[in-house]
């Protein structure tokens, strides 16, 4: 009889449990089948968005806000690669570059975005409609680039491009760190840039409501939007606001008090105790390989290009052993582990981690901490008590991390006799005067270098003879830089890129420090962000999945 | 009065000339703007054809005589990176907000500050004058932006009571509230120590002790007679603090994602965006020179000792 009641109990027991799982479970699915089509708003806070401009033939500097009401030819899925926008494909020779363009392509007012579109584009950029529009910031670049184009059909274009330009694809067609954006050609053209400004027309997936220079921008979404793919399509959010809000601790304050969804870069030192997953209060996830910093050891090359003075002639860091002595006596893996708290990754590259030319072997292969060997180098290099040196820095949005750095690599050389004084420069002025023949911050100078997914573009900014945002060459460089930039062959571009970075590395002209991550911060209310592993550096904001 | 206050114009104007003098020059000897618009990608081709296109490959003479042209004509050219407006239009935009920021700072601050100064002064060495004093301590010692962020973390995270980054036409007027009082919390203990120096020296005036014999209550002695007197430099640090930051306030409008002068003009200097800068000081050290002179006829006004000597 006990046992008989005991046993009704338990199938009861059984029952109510069985009933609060299956309850569970489905109010799991309903949860997830209630992710709905369409909300209202979603907020962003960011620290910065390039440019202030609109008018995508005027640019000054990049501007990720055109992501959401201009148009790309292609871009990056949630794996990285690339995929289909405007162009649903893209085709590059030697002789130059096919696009086919989406028939669906619409601008804003109705009107078919077609070839010869793209084409005025190209012309508008390059300043054919000056004074009107100033023409791009690069648009010098993209009239060196371009000998010719061909507008096949509405839907079918060619570049004949003046030289084999493997890099087309990734610095003006907007695969991954693109550089510019396509425009409704014929309405920049009937209204004029001041007409364009007051009431801009694209072809993205939002329109511009209002906008405050400098400060926020309101994008409604366009419910007729063309796109259909899972990665570019009309978006969730019905409006989306973005806020400036340059001050680190006061853009995770809106977070934490549900002001924001989104926040953009996030300071370490309130990242490190956050969630990297959904649960009930902000969560955070780390962008890896955001930002590149390496130690440039600037005097070899003021010596290569016959501008150092006497004094600059006896610097220590011209001797390899010192060099190498200072990079043994740097903690990378500490500096990852505890500076920035687990959020960045020590590197032995010069390109960034899973880019087009990065060789993982290499990449991940870190110098030894060992400062005894570092003494023992610099007693041969004839610096047996150390000496004093200075390293030149400059901070850019999105690239956290660098005082605590340096403030570490400053402790790390005292232990071996170097007394270090890091000064820190306006970002504008750092970049400016970073060029031969000035080469202004010498000794040495922190770079930091966004993230590109050809290295073929970080050797033609930094690793030739006339990079813009100069760090290092050799005459062997130099020729290996003109046979990477002169084929479209990848096998052939691997190699050289390969070789151009065993050559600086070999020389000690710079120590690669770390891959640093960008944070991004989400409310309760965001369910995904799908974006690619390495960090975009123009967020994707309109693929948010938000849950209300 | 005539004769001094042309006199105060003349200076005003000499002032001026000075100031844009100063800016054009400082702005051209910390380097060329393109350089330091442009991104690290942009290559010398990208860097000389923006020079020409910005009209910044001419003689700087010529920029200097385009320059004052513009002052006179009201055309002060057009910002490198606001979207190529003009930079008039620009430094409107930012106007209102930094009128209503600066305004209700300073209000804040006297409404707060000049009771507590005339209650100091009243009690001296009491509880009150001493918590006064210490308050004031505080008060000068907390650096703005530290204010800022514990009003944002009190009032914001932890009360959910007020939004805190945009400006009255994204959040109204509950938008102002942490900005205003971060802001004019130095005031408040600047304006409370004067108050409460001046109002010790009127109180122990003659003039003070005569009416207290009349027998005219205490509240009428100390408001309208004391006061009234000290008024004098209150008013004075009153008109200096408010064209002080008429010409921005950074780290609040930084904290607050406030859209003001201060955050536009430092942005514009970073990028050298000379049109917008120079406007920006124009029209701020006009508002500065315009506030000191009716400051000094308002002062000579009151005192004819002034324009006399």
């Amino acid at each position: 009889m006990g046992q008989a009641r005991l046993s009704s109990v338990g199938v009861r027991l059984a029952g109510v449990l069985g009933g609060l799982v299956v309850l569970a479970m489905v109010s799991q699915a309903s949860g997830q089948q209630a992710t709905p089509a369409s909300v209202a708003k979603l907020t962003v806070a960011v620290d910065g968005w390039g440019g202030n401009e609109l008018d995508p033939w005027s640019l000054s500097t990049v501007n990720f806000l055109q992501d959401y009401f201009n148009l790309r030819l292609m871009g990056q899925d949630e794996e990285g690669k690339p995929v289909p926008l405007w162009a649903t494909e893209a085709r590059l020779t030697d002789e130059g570059v096919s696009f086919t363009l989406n028939p669906k392509a619409r601008w804003q007012d109705g009107r078919p975005a077609t070839a010869e579109d793209l084409q005025l584009n190209f012309e508008g950029m390059t300043g054919k409609f000056e004074p009107q529009f100033k023409g791009l910031w690069n648009g010098g670049q993209l009239r060196d680039t371009i000998q010719e184009i061909q507008v096949l059909d509405p839907h079918h274009i060619f570049i004949k491009t003046t030289r084999p330009n493997p890099f087309f694809l990734s610095q003006w067609a907007g695969v991954a760190y693109h550089l510019i954006w396509y425009g409704h050609a014929q309405y920049l053209r009937a209204v004029g840039h001041e007409g364009y400004i007051n009431n801009p027309i694209g072809g993205g997936p939002y329109k511009v409501k209002e906008w405050k220079a400098g400060e926020r921008i309101v994008f409604e979404r366009w419910e007729e939007f063309w796109g259909d793919y899972p990665w570019y399509r009309k978006p969730q959010a019905k409006t989306m606001e973005i806020l400036r809000v340059p001050d680190g601790a006061a853009r995770f304050a809106l977070l934490q008090s549900g002001q924001a969804d989104v926040v953009s870069n996030i300071p370490y030192a309130i990242a490190k105790g956050l969630p990297r997953q959904r649960g009930r209060g902000p969560w955070i996830r780390p962008y890896e390989a955001a930002g590149h910093m390496a130690l440039t050891f600037v005097l070899p090359m003021v010596v290569l290009e016959g501008t150092a003075t006497e004094e600059e002639r006896h610097d220590p860091t011209l001797d390899p052993r010192v060099r190498e002595a200072l990079e043994l006596a740097i903690d990378k893996r500490a500096i990852c582990d505890k500076a920035h708290f687990g959020l960045t990754s020590p590197t032995n590259s010069l390109y960034s981690p899973g880019s087009f030319g990065w060789r993982a072997d290499l990449g991940n292969r870190i110098s030894p901490y060992d400062p005894e060997r570092a003494k023992q180098l610099l007693r041969e290099a004839g610096y047996p008590e150390g000496f004093t040196t200075t390293v030149h820095f400059g901070q850019f949005p999105g690239r956290p991390g660098i005082p605590e750095a340096l403030d570490a690599i400053a402790g790390y050389w005292a232990r071996i006799g170097v007394k270090m004084t890091a000064v820190e420069h306006d970002a504008a002025q750092f970049v400016a005067r970073v060029r031969p023949p000035e080469r202004a911050w010498r000794p040495i100078m922190l770079q930091t270098f966004g993230r590109l997914e050809h290295s073929g573009v970080r050797v033609n900014d930094s690793y030739h003879k006339d990079s813009p945002y100069s760090a290092a060459w050799t005459p062997r460089t130099q020729e290996l830089w003109l046979q990477a930039s002169a084929t479209t062959d990848e096998a052939k571009q691997l190699e050289a890129l390969a070789g151009i970075e065993d050559e600086l590395l070999q020389h000690r002209y710079l120590i690669p420090l770390y891959a640093a991550s960008l944070i991004m911060g989400y409310s309760t209310r965001v369910l995904a962000h799908p974006t690619p592993r390495f960090a975009p550096h123009f967020m994707d904001l309109d693929r948010i999945v938000l849950k209300d | 009065m005539r004769r001094y206050a042309v006199q105060r114009l003349g200076y005003g104007v000499v002032t001026m000339w000075l100031v844009t003098l100063c800016v054009f020059a400082l702005l051209r000897v910390s380097g060329d703007p393109i350089k330091y618009m442009l991104p690290p990608e942009a290559s010398f081709s990208d860097i000389e054809r923006m020079r020409r296109v910005h009209g910044l490959d001419k003689p700087l003479w010529q920029q200097y005589l385009l320059f004052n042209k513009g002052i006179v004509t009201g055309e002060f050219g057009v910002s490198l990176r606001w979207d190529h407006r003009p930079a008039f239009e620009v430094f409107l935009s930012r106007l209102p907000a930094t009128l209503q920021l600066t305004t209700a700072a300073v209000v804040f601050s006297v409404l707060l500050g000049v009771p507590l100064g005339v209650l100091a002064a009243t009690r001296p060495n009491s509880l009150w004058d001493r918590l006064g004093r210490t308050g004031a301590v505080i008060g000068q010692s907390m650096p703005v932006f530290w204010v800022g962020l514990l009003l944002i973390l009190l009032f914001t995270v932890w009360l959910g009571w007020l939004p805190s980054a945009g400006g009255i036409d994204r959040l109204g007027l509950a938008g102002l509230i942490m900005p205003a009082v971060s802001l004019g919390f130095y005031l408040v203990a600047a304006h409370m120590r004067i108050v409460r120096s001046t109002m010790l020296d009127a109180l122990s005036a003659p003039y003070i002790v005569m009416v207290q014999a009349k027998g005219i209550p205490r509240r009428v002695v100390l408001w309208k007679h004391a006061l009234k007197n000290a008024a004098i430099p209150v008013f004075t640090l009153f008109a200096v603090n408010f064209a002080q930051l008429i010409s921005g306030a950074v780290i609040t409008e930084s904290i607050f994602a406030w859209p003001g002068m201060g955050r536009l003009l430092v942005e514009s200097v970073f990028a050298r965006d000379y049109a917008v800068v120079q406007t920006v000081v124009f029209f701020a050290a006009a508002m500065i020179v315009i506030l000191n002179i009716v400051v000094d006829l308002t002062y000579a006004w009151l005192d004819p000792r002034i324009r006399l000597g």
